[in-house]
């Protein structure tokens, strides 16, 4: 039986749908509407509800059309009952009442109107369908803003095509009003929790916009407590009673609360002073104890070899409390500025300083300040970076220091900085069509492409403190130097990349060779695959020179390679 | 008041003139572009773009935001940032603190 009655009102839906879309460009809209504990549907017929006047002589012939319009609501294929009366709201037709508001409760259903017949004229009627009744305001979480970083903006405005009405106008005041009154209960489900937990709100959730300039406003919900790390999904519910269009849960999923990645095991072994600072904080601390054999004077004063357990402790720190103190460009700028007032890189171990333990005993301060100034800001965009910065090194117990300062300028030219792999073309998806996925973009595989960056440079340093020289410590000469040169690189198509390094060193602390020069040359060429299950290539470099602080030979390397990575053998894998 | 329509042609403008080539590539779909598409792995340029577009929305409003709210934009929107979002971002950055 209920079979037979839903058959029978979705054919009847089907016909009212082909008889309203048959009328020319017809587009009726009815929306869901609230006064107080009231709800009723506005309903815009297209064509027009009939005035009950006669077209031609203006006369009024029929005083009541409200009793010729046959209008049913229903929920999930069941009908709502209503009322139904001409409108007395400007831009509607006539309003269908609610008459059972418990169909709205909670997180009710949608809604479906379907006007089976109303009138159009003296002895003409039409009818149609609208799914979904909704209200003309619509609620839902949206993008963060840069007034609501930590929170989940909650954006309350019009829906898409609604015009501002006195009613709208007047529903989103209450609307606020009701958010700054009754906040909602929060749940968080994290992806690694077996279930989800409720959160506590911010007790001040400070609200952006005015309903009656904006036609909009949103609620940063901030929560008390920060998110869980990782990826995680969060729903906020607003009481049952809470104005229709918050009654729904507002849902976000797989927001993803970047935790830091994870530390790495080992510690970056690279000389001190030369190591990128890329974290507030940077600590390891690290206990050795090894054995090794040594020789010792015996009683007679012979050497006799033993063995001897060595245990050290190694602290190895980098820390730039403020990596960059200064702000973004003001308006109209395109210059940045990056200050890092502060940065300190130690390694320092237990135990005496001697040559082997020399490179766990550094200790250097300093700052560096750029500035990076944009001349074109378009997609190869020409910039200069001015760098300076100063630094001081020191034995562990600052017996010995030295200082170092440098100005380097690096140009970045829009017309020599166009490697291949900025190119990108866009297309049509051909197998998905969906208008709402983004189209493919691939690289650019034909092609020529150059990187050419050049800098020059200035540093200059010198021992100042020197209270109790260590034997294994080399007293530095006064530093003048300046250096000139540049990279370049070549994509030959996406297949073949050259790379140039050339910088020659002017250095000012010798009279005698006084020219150095440092070159590296490489080509690198991705082979064709010869099975699927395998990628290879070939590469060949050249090196030939010297770089500061030019304390051994300069080196003239070849090196001629060919890699191939090659799995599932015998159809395995592992 | 700018409007997420009104931010979203000024975001057009802004695109067209600083990447007109890519801009010109993406055709209808530019909203649905990653802004590396724009800029590729340049963060600077594009919070110059985004930055160029709040600037003026709020010139545009007779208003200001903290340089704090600014440099929150800049944060949010990167490469990665479809460029249909960041309007959508930059649109709410606009609105102002609603009065108690």
């Amino acid at each position: 039986m209920i079979m037979k009655k839903r058959f029978s009102f979705y054919m009847l839906l089907c016909v009212i749908t082909v008889s309203a879309r048959s009328a020319a460009a017809a587009e009726p809209t009815a929306f869901l509407r609230a006064d107080g504990k009231t709800y009723y549907i506005v309903v815009k017929a297209d064509p027009p509800l009939w005035n009950g006047r006669d077209p031609v002589s203006g006369q009024v012939i029929q005083a009541d059309v409200a009793k010729d319009i046959i209008a049913s609501v229903y929920q999930n294929g069941r009908l709502v009952p209503t009322t139904i009366a001409v409108s007395g709201t400007p831009g509607f037709d006539f309003i269908v009442k609610l008459t059972d508001i418990s169909i709205l409760n909670g997180d009710f259903d949608p809604l479906l109107l379907a006007v089976h017949r109303y009138p159009t004229g003296p002895a003409q009627t039409a009818g149609f369908s609208v799914d979904d009744v909704s209200s003309e305001i619509s609620a839902s979480l949206t993008q963060k803003s840069g007034t609501c970083v930590e929170g989940f903006p909650l954006e309350v405005k019009l829906g898409d095509g609604v015009l501002p009405s006195d009613y709208i106008l007047g529903r989103l005041e209450t609307l606020l009003a009701y958010m700054r009154r009754v906040s909602p209960t929060t749940q968080v489900e994290s992806d690694t929790a077996i279930k989800a937990e409720p959160r506590q709100l911010k007790s001040d959730l400070a609200f952006f916009g005015k309903p009656t300039d904006d036609k909009r406003f949103f609620e940063c919900l901030a929560l008390a407590k920060d998110p869980p790390s990782g990826t995680f999904d969060i729903k906020f519910t607003y009481p049952a009673d809470a104005p229709i269009e918050l009654r729904h849960p507002f849902l976000k999923t797989d927001i993803e609360n970047a935790s830091h990645g994870v530390t790495p095991f080992s510690v970056d072994d690279a000389n001190v002073g030369e190591r990128a600072i890329e974290e507030n904080l940077d600590l390891s601390l690290q206990f050795s104890s090894s054995v090794a054999d040594k020789t010792v004077k015996d009683a007679a004063g012979m050497d006799v070899p033993v063995r001897v357990r060595d245990n050290t402790g190694t602290l190895d720190l980098r820390i730039a409390p403020l990596l960059n103190l200064l702000s973004l460009p003001d308006p109209g700028s395109t210059t940045f500025k990056f200050l890092t007032p502060l940065l300190i890189d130690a390694r320092v171990s237990t135990g005496k300083i001697n040559k082997d333990t020399l490179s766990l005993n550094r200790i250097v301060i300093g700052s560096e300040f750029e500035i990076r100034h944009y001349t074109n800001t378009s997609t190869f965009p020409s910039y200069q970076r001015y760098i300076l910065s100063f630094r001081n090194a020191s034995d562990r117990d600052f017996k010995q220091a030295e200082w170092k300062g440098a100005l380097e300028f690096q140009p970045v030219f829009s017309a020599l900085d166009r490697p291949l792999r900025f190119r990108r073309n866009s297309a049509e998806r051909e197998l998905d069509q969906d208008p709402d996925r983004a189209p493919k973009d691939f690289p650019t595989i034909v092609g020529f492409g150059i990187e050419f960056l050049p800098l020059v440079g200035f540093e200059m340093g010198k021992t100042w403190r020197n209270k109790s020289p260590f034997a294994a410590i080399e007293q530095t000469e006064f530093v003048r130097r300046l250096y000139f040169g540049g990279t370049l690189n070549l994509d030959l198509t996406a297949y073949v990349r050259l790379s140039l390094k050339d910088i020659l060193y002017v250095r000012g602390e010798t009279s005698e060779d006084r020219l150095r020069n440092y070159f590296l040359g490489s080509i690198e060429v991705p082979l064709p695959s010869f099975t699927r299950n395998a990628s290879s290539n070939a590469f060949f470099s050249f090196e030939r020179g010297a770089q500061p602080p030019f304390a051994s030979p300069g080196v003239n390397a070849l090196k001629i390679g060919y890699r191939v990575q090659w799995d599932g053998w015998f159809g395995k894998r592992r | 008041m700018a409007t997420d329509a009104r931010v979203k042609e000024l975001f057009a403008g802004e695109l067209a003139a600083r990447a007109s080539k890519q801009f010109e590539n993406a055709g209808e779909n530019w909203p649905k572009k990653d802004l590396g598409f724009f800029f590729p792995e340049n963060e600077n340029t594009v919070d110059l773009c985004a930055l160029a577009v709040l600037d003026k929305a709020l010139k545009e409003d007779g208003t200001t935001v903290p340089k704090k709210v600014r440099n929150n934009v800049a944060l949010l929107i990167s490469t990665k940032t479809k460029a249909g979002n960041a309007v959508k971002i930059i649109g709410l950055t606009t609105l102002q603190p609603t009065p108690k």
